[in-house]
């Protein structure tokens, strides 16, 4: 039996940076808005705490680094989901960037490819 | 900015490839070491993440969160005539945890890509260049 | 779900509005000297508004002050109300109940921080930084000493010797002799007990020794123990004793640097390549150490005659009789004793050692300077509050489940009333327990999350509850200690043997960490209100082993833990 494997193609790579402990948000927003998938990360992030002096104690250095793999029809929609409830406007809160895909594979479910063979 | 031009041309474009395969089993480890053995490549690395994911769950309740699972994220940098072979490769190397629903690769275009060489003499590692 | 795919340019009009601003606009212009080289770019420092500052911090203390408060207050409440429910009046000292787990959770938050910011990153490059830097006979020897002098130093397993060296000399000499005469016996076993256990848990790492084996090994020699033990005549409250000890031997500040150490020694050995994350050092270090009080009752026992030490008891009870009150000086005192010593040690590392390895030493010195403030403030609202409220608790609980008093006879009301009422105290004071949520964070953070540090709290209280729930109830039908003990480490080792390395790790570790200082005082008195003084030990010990037992049964319906199955 030959084996064929599936290429996604369409394929969009949203990451998102936010404090630690708010990447269930991102990750139910990615999910409400049509996203199949996310991995989270823990890392630590610096910026304006060198710059705040003493106070800097005060922010959080501890970061979750989220990443979703999404079509680019959906794209907009996740993109914006995820900036509204995060509160990606409110100063500190994080930050959200695109990078283009050539290319994915992943198992997809064989119904779910009949489905849109025409 | 004019004194950057020359730049692009010592770090030619490249392709990077990221797998997200389970973490159980020591998988990113093997998965690393054949690239090394195998490909000749070395610019790679994993780190520990935890994954959710959407097929894998055959009716997902509506609002509730997804189990997450412990995952390894393997990312490879490769130039770019290479691009097409590590791929494939790494397809075949992940074939069943890609079967099982448990993984998936992507690959995405680098606009600039820094030289890598490990220093000669390190004992274990040949003198491999990646690019 | 896909049929939330919208074309790009969304058709339904998005509530937000979108403009595009070049990033070109907003990064700082880079300057060249003459050699064409980037002159670094100097970011000014940040101008704050006041206002800004006050939301900053807030936002930085608010958050970390109501998590613990949550689960104090209830807690204060529960005990304020229930003795309001048994005396028919309201508590001595309500207002210092509140006050006190107001103070409580501020230094639970303090220190809590303190470990996140100081103690934990600190140990962790210690403990990355030994194998590399020196032979593995030094490295044995500082952990060694590292571990014995913080079980040394720390506090909270003194109210233990101090409960049993209140005991009525007639019922239980051993025990008296033991925690009087033999004070420093006791301390220093217990010490070494840790030390070795340190030692042996990082031996383990970095030779990749199995766990479960030492485990279900150390287990079964504290069995047989523990089974001689209660065979010998005059050994009455000895079993409680030595198992109470090892459940309290890690204290939180204990906890952190152990914890951090091995996860150090184990990233550096292993290069994050091989299952487990170096966990399992605090719960062998609480079988060790009830293993050492075991052997050292039984060379007593062995050594000197029967009538020597009842006579010696007799001398030296006296002397020690005074139970001391707790005050601010008291716990300030305490909590510097407990970390003073281990920071000099530190500090001896950072300047001679480590101080390459470190970058950020000021966060590190911050994060020390509070946790130690933490411990204090914890100590003196615990002083204010909660074990006073324990004490109280001790007499009317005694009230309740004995025969003689106002109750004419324990009716299965009055039963009912001592387990409805001990069953939330322990779940309660677990929840609260500062070790315990410094291991949840650890684990969680291990993990990346995977496993929930909510979770494991939650699951840890729950065994807690259980395991004083069957204490209490053994207590009020006078069953012998070693009856309930036995069968609960028979299953505990039972189920060790069917469960994931990481998994026993987990559970020993949890089971190790609780109870600690919160739980302590609160259990104890619940055993010796209900059972004179003999029994509190006990009841801590059961509490321990059913977080253990409840953490590795849950396991066979829960999903695997990550790493579960290594290389």
């Amino acid at each position: 039996m030959t084996r064929t494997m599936t290429i996604l193609t369409d394929v969009k790579l949203i990451t998102c940076i936010v404090q630690r402990g708010m990447s269930d948000i991102i990750v139910k927003a990615a999910r409400e808005a049509g996203a199949q998938g996310a991995t989270v990360t823990y890392a630590k992030g610096s910026g304006v705490r060198e710059r705040l002096g003493l106070l800097g104690v005060a922010v959080e250095v501890d970061k979750e680094i989220i990443t979703i793999v999404v079509s680019s029809q959906q794209m907009d929609a996740v993109f914006e989901h995820i900036y509204l409830a995060g509160q990606l406007d409110v100063p500190g809160m994080g930050f959200l960037y695109v990078t283009p895909l050539e290319k994915a594979a992943t198992f997809i479910p064989n119904d779910v490819l009949d489905k849109i063979k025409p | 900015m004019p004194q950057t031009e020359t730049t692009p041309s010592h770090h030619p474009p490249g392709k990077w490839i990221t797998c997200i395969i389970p973490a159980e089993h020591g998988l990113d480890i093997d998965l690393m070491t054949t690239l090394k053995n195998g490909k000749g490549v070395i610019t790679t690395s994993s780190s520990r993440c935890r994954g959710y994911s959407g097929w894998t769950v055959t009716n997902p309740p509506a609002n509730a969160m997804p189990p997450a699972n412990p995952v390894s994220v393997v990312t490879v940098v490769v130039a770019e005539d290479r691009a097409e072979e590590i791929f494939l490769f790494l397809t075949q190397r992940i074939t069943h945890a890609l079967q099982e629903g448990n993984a998936i690769l992507f690959q995405g275009v680098l606009s600039h890509l820094s030289q890598y060489e490990l220093p000669v003499g390190i004992p274990g590692e040949g003198h491999i260049n990646t690019l | 779900m896909p049929q939330d795919n919208t074309p790009a340019p969304s058709p339904n009009t998005a509530p937000v509005t979108s403009r595009q601003v070049s990033y070109n606009l907003l990064t700082p212009k880079i300057k060249r000297n003459i050699r064409g080289e980037i002159v670094p770019h100097r970011t000014p420092p940040v101008k704050l508004t006041f206002q800004d500052k006050y939301r900053l911090l807030k936002n930085y203390t608010l958050g970390r002050f109501l998590k613990p408060f949550r689960v104090i207050l209830p807690l204060s409440l529960f005990l304020g109300s229930s003795q309001w429910l048994v005396l028919q009046h309201p508590p001595h000292g309500a207002g210092s109940l509140l006050l006190g787990s107001l103070i409580v959770s501020l230094g639970l938050m303090l220190l809590l921080e303190g470990v996140r910011t100081g103690m934990i990153p600190f140990g962790e490059i210690i403990g990355q930084a030994l194998p590399q830097q020196f032979p593995l006979p030094l490295v044995t020897t500082i952990l060694f000493l590292f571990g014995t002098g913080l079980t040394l130093f720390e506090p909270s397993w003194k109210p233990l010797l101090a409960a049993a060296s209140r005991l009525p000399v007639a019922t239980a000499p051993h025990v008296t002799y033991l925690a009087n005469a033999k004070a420093l016996w006791l301390e220093g076993v217990t010490g070494v007990a840790v030390g070795l256990a340190l030692v042996f848990g990082n031996l383990r790492v970095i030779h990749a020794w199995n766990l479960k084996p030492v485990v279900i090994g150390s287990l079964a020699l504290a069995l047989v123990l523990t089974l001689v033990s209660w065979l010998m005549p005059n050994q009455e409250g000895i079993i409680e004793l030595a198992w109470g000890i090892g459940r309290a031997t890690s204290a939180p500040i204990a906890v952190s640097l152990i914890l951090a150490l091995g996860t150090g020694v184990f990233v550096s050995v292993t290069h994050g390549n091989r299952a487990g994350w170096g966990l399992g050092l605090i719960g062998l270090s609480a079988l060790f150490a009830t293993i050492g009080v075991l052997l050292l009752a039984l060379a007593v026992a062995v050594t000197t005659p029967t009538q020597s030490i009842i006579a010696m008891a007799r001398e030296t009870v006296a002397s020690t009789r005074a139970a001391q009150p707790a005050s601010i000086v008291d716990a300030m005192d305490s909590a510097l004793r407990a970390t003073l010593p281990i920071v000099c040690c530190l500090a001896i590392f950072y300047l001679f050692v480590l101080k390459k390895n470190i970058r950020n030493p000021g966060m590190l010195l911050y994060g020390m300077a509070l946790s130690i403030l933490g411990l204090a403030v914890f100590n003196i609202g615990m002083g204010l509050g909660l074990s006073t409220a324990g004490v109280e608790m001790e007499l009317w609980l005694a009230t309740l489940s004995q025969p003689s008093a106002i109750l004419s006879a324990p009716t299965p009301s009055g039963y009912l009333a001592c387990i409805l009422f001990a069953v939330p105290l322990a779940f309660g004071a677990t929840l609260g327990e500062p070790g315990l949520n410094i291991f949840g964070s650890a684990v969680e953070s291990l993990s990346n999350g995977v496993l929930k540090k909510k979770r494991l709290i939650l699951l840890v209280a729950s065994g807690a509850a259980l395991g004083t729930a069957i204490g209490v109830i053994s207590m009020l039908f006078a069953l012998p200690f070693a009856w309930i003990l036995l069968p609960a480490c028979l299953l505990a080792m039972l189920l060790a043997l069917l469960s994931s390395e990481e998994r026993v790790a987990l559970a020993w570790d949890s089971g190790g960490v609780t109870p600690g200082p919160m739980a302590i005082p609160l259990i104890l008195s619940v055993g010796e209100g209900l059972g004179g003084a003999l029994n509190g030990p006990g009841i801590l010990a059961l509490a321990a082993l059913g977080s253990i037992i409840t953490y590795l049964a849950l396991g066979f319906w829960d999903r695997p833990i990550p790493g579960a199955t290594g290389e």
